[in-house]
């Protein structure tokens, strides 16, 4: 699963650990979901979607989505 | 089963255990090297103090269980990817060692040095996932 959670962090002028403190997970969780490592929970997913103030689609995107979807 | 608490909050709930047992563990330790004598010490007191030196060690498997119970969810899977890693790897070495001893290849060996060497393994699997690992 992509995101874009690199350049959301960065427009907030956010580090990792800025970030990993909000949410109450581990710094190496936010590198490794940046990375595209890990996918979070739904649950967690949630939790990065609200704390930039946009939707779980706007945050994360399913590469194997037809492109005519992912336009709409 | 312990529920979801954070990663910080489970942190300091597992670190606020783990020195204290950390602390009888060495204490025991050094109380066992001083007062016991494995030659003239009576059975009792040397089984007590067997006892008093597995506890710590055993309390801290508990903890290491709690501690992956309630900190976050990538925190928990390297966890417990690293501690069927190490718990497999544990085993097939009890097992080689084993039937070693068996088949009286090789004398002896301590049971007790398996409990370091599944920690020191765990610690590597638990790095390795870091540097190397594509979780998901």
């Amino acid at each position: 699963m992509e995101n874009i959670i690199r350049t959301l962090r960065a427009e907030q002028g956010w580090s990792q650990a800025a970030l990993a403190e909000q949410l109450d997970v581990s710094r190496q969780s936010v590198n490794a979901i940046e990375t595209g490592k890990y996918d979070p929970s739904l649950p967690l997913a949630f939790a990065i979607a609200r704390l930039f103030g946009k939707s779980i689609e706007e945050v994360f995107q399913d590469p194997a989505a037809p492109a005519s979807k992912a336009a709409e | 089963m312990a529920q979801q608490l954070g990663f910080n909050t489970a942190k300091k709930r597992y670190q606020r255990l783990y020195w204290p047992a950390v602390a009888a563990y060495v204490a025991v330790c050094l109380g066992g090297a001083v007062i016991v004598d494995k030659d003239t010490s009576p059975i009792w007191l040397t089984g007590t103090f067997s006892v008093l030196t597995a506890a710590p060690l055993v309390f801290m498997m508990w903890l290491m269980l709690r501690h992956s119970e309630e900190t976050d969810e990538y925190t928990r899977l390297r966890q417990l990817k690293a501690f069927a890693r190490s718990a497999c790897i544990t085993l097939s070495a009890i097992w080689i060692v084993g039937s070693f001893q068996l088949w009286d290849v090789v004398p002896g060996v301590n049971v007790f040095w398996f409990g370091p060497f599944f920690l020191l393994v765990y610690g590597l699997n638990y790095c390795a996932d870091n540097l190397f690992g594509k979780t998901v």
